[in-house]
């Protein structure tokens, strides 16, 4: 093996030290199911491999490069899966957890009300509050303006509030939550199950 | 509820938070490791693994003596026997990755039930299926070679049918996708499925220095796709088949058997499963991984488009026309509505239903030409409306 090979191979498990849990929660609740989440993530630091001299040094750039690279990664996959409408339908309803996988009652509420939002207003949402990406940051990801990345944020938190505030009413008066959904179910990610 | 509520709630339904979240950051790091790795062998010029003839594998495994080398209850054994067998996984994956040969057989009660053997080479590719319970479909073949489709008319005879490109991109036939399906069957997704999900995992060593790693593996994982037919729900072999029985249950622990040679290549896959009354042994050979030939476009193919261009329609003589359009009113005029048509749009408009109830001046159909008798000044109408033909249907011409 070559020195720079070695090097390459340093990096990138630098790489994958430092934002790895990122991509793998990125992808999780981005992806169709659990193993296209697995795909993805491999084919994103795959992308890195074969492209580490386009991959930013900053640490923090590095990681908004990855965000954005499994973004596109991701939007490949469902246009290729798209054959398999009803497939994806079902690995659609088989990524959500059932109300018993979920820690809380209230986790449950949060992924009603996330899938109560439209798809942007959920990525936009997430990458703000799970991932803890800043406006000019979710621009990067998604190819935008600053401006416009704030106020698709803006948006998302007044619709999820207000959807929150819904769902969580509708529980308090007792009616049947619908089927939460948004998130793997990382048990299965791990079995490899599909 | 304040704002700050509804968002610590969120925050706390991060999924980094979930359990599990670590192990599945570590089998990423695993699934990258294997990807970097099979990219790098891939680029690698020409390293590109030969397979013999699964025949005389077959035959290695029936006459060799064996050697346990792993067992049930774990252990080092077992440690080394699982990473081999994810090592040839991947090797197999890298040497799918140009060309090779699949051939599928599945067995009810010891007797052939349906087959498909899968050559590709690049983005070449000729699937063939052979399937004795099903009439008609003994001997299907389809090619594509330099992008162009072949297939095989009712008389067995090949057609260029032009380009996949020109299939329904999203009804999951077209040879691209055929292409990557076969791909991930044989190297990629599906037998990374089986090597995280076997279980009892025992490896017994021939002499020929290949190995037969035999263990189970959960049916969902052999089978995961479900999908519904005539109601009920269906799960679906690599390539295509559907799991019956016992291999219908995900739950259903499935007896799995992975045949690696000498070279570090997995050539055979067996899956068998159900009762003594009703058996079934599903087996995915492969060979010529990186050495099968590129399909050849079948000589004297017929070409469909020009076939289809070249047709023309019979037209009858003015005088069988007029004969028969007499006997049978409206024979010719396929492109006027029916009597009941007429109706039905009467009833539910006014106005212009009263021109188009009006009986047709056309006695010989669409084909003949209207000439108005009497035509508006040109200076007053401009020359596009004056050489426009009197017929108003979209199939005339003046």
């Amino acid at each position: 093996m070559t020195e720079r090979s070695i090097e390459n191979e340093q990096r990138l498990d630098a790489l994958f030290a430092e934002h790895g849990p990122d991509v793998v929660a990125y992808c999780g609740w981005r992806a169709a199911s659990t193993s296209d989440a697995q795909d993805a993530v491999s084919d994103v630091f795959l992308t890195a491999w074969r492209r580490l001299d386009d991959v930013p040094g900053d640490a923090i750039a590095a990681r908004v490069w990855l965000y954005a690279t499994a973004r596109r990664v991701i939007a490949n996959q469902r246009r290729s899966s798209r054959r398999r409408s009803a497939l994806q339908q079902r690995l659609l309803h088989e990524a959500r957890p059932a109300h018993d996988r979920l820690s809380t009652r209230e986790e449950a509420l949060v992924h009603e009300a996330l899938e109560l939002l439209g798809p942007r207003d959920r990525e936009v949402l997430l990458l703000s509050e799970w991932e803890g990406l800043s406006a000019a940051e979710i621009a990067s990801v998604q190819g935008c303006l600053t401006v416009t990345a704030r106020g698709r944020l803006h948006r998302a938190r007044r619709r999820f509030r207000a959807a929150f505030e819904d769902v969580r009413d509708r529980d308090a008066r007792g009616a049947a939550a619908p089927r939460p959904g948004g998130t793997p179910d990382y048990s299965l990610l791990r079995q490899g199950g599909s | 509820m304040n704002t700050t509520e509804s968002f610590d709630a969120l925050r706390r339904a991060n999924p980094r938070a979930q359990a599990g979240f670590e192990s599945a950051v570590e089998d990423a790091a695993t699934a990258v490791k294997a990807a970097v790795e099979t990219s790098a062998r891939t680029t690698r010029p020409r390293r590109l693994v030969g397979v013999p003839a699964v025949g005389a594998s077959l035959a290695a495994v029936a006459i060799a003596a064996v050697v346990v080398v792993g067992s049930l209850g774990g252990g080092p054994g077992v440690e080394s026997a699982t990473a081999a067998f994810k090592q040839a996984a991947t090797i197999t994956a890298a040497s799918a990755e140009r060309s090779g040969t699949a051939a599928v057989r599945i067995e009810h009660n010891g007797e052939f039930w349906a087959g498909t053997t899968v050559r590709w080479n690049g983005d070449d590719v000729s699937i063939g299926r052979d399937a004795p319970s099903r009439p008609g479909k003994v001997g299907d073949e389809m090619r594509v070679v330099d992008g162009v489709l072949y297939g095989r008319d009712r008389e067995g005879l090949w057609l260029a049918m032009g380009s996949p490109r020109n299939i329904d991109p999203g009804s999951g036939t077209t040879p691209d996708e055929y292409l990557a399906a076969v791909r991930a069957d044989v190297g990629g997704v599906t037998l990374q499925r089986f090597t995280r999900g076997m279980s009892g995992l025992t490896k017994v060593a021939l002499d020929d220095g290949s190995a037969v790693y035999r263990g189970t593996v959960a049916a969902g994982l052999i089978a995961p796709e479900t999908g519904f037919k005539e109601g009920q729900a269906i799960r679906v072999f690599p390539f295509g088949y559907v799991a019956h029985d016992e291999a219908a249950n995900p739950q259903a622990q499935l007896d799995v058997a992975v045949t690696v040679g000498a070279d570090d290549v997995v050539r055979e896959i067996a899956v068998t499963w159900g009762m003594p009354t009703s058996s079934w042994v599903y087996t995915v050979a492969y060979s010529g991984l990186g050495t099968t030939a590129a399909p050849v476009a079948p000589p004297n193919a017929r070409d469909l488009l020009k076939e289809r261009l070249s047709f023309e329609r019979p037209t009858p003589s003015a005088d069988y026309r007029a004969r028969a359009g007499a006997r049978r009113p409206g024979l010719y005029a396929g492109s006027q509505p029916s009597s009941r048509e007429i109706e039905a749009e009467r009833s539910r408009r006014s106005g212009s239903a009263a021109s188009t109830a009006a009986p047709s001046k056309r006695v010989l159909g669409p084909w003949s030409a209207t000439i108005a008798s009497s035509s508006p000044r040109a200076d007053r109408i401009g020359a596009a409306i004056a050489v426009s033909p009197g017929s108003r249907s979209p199939t005339a011409c003046a």
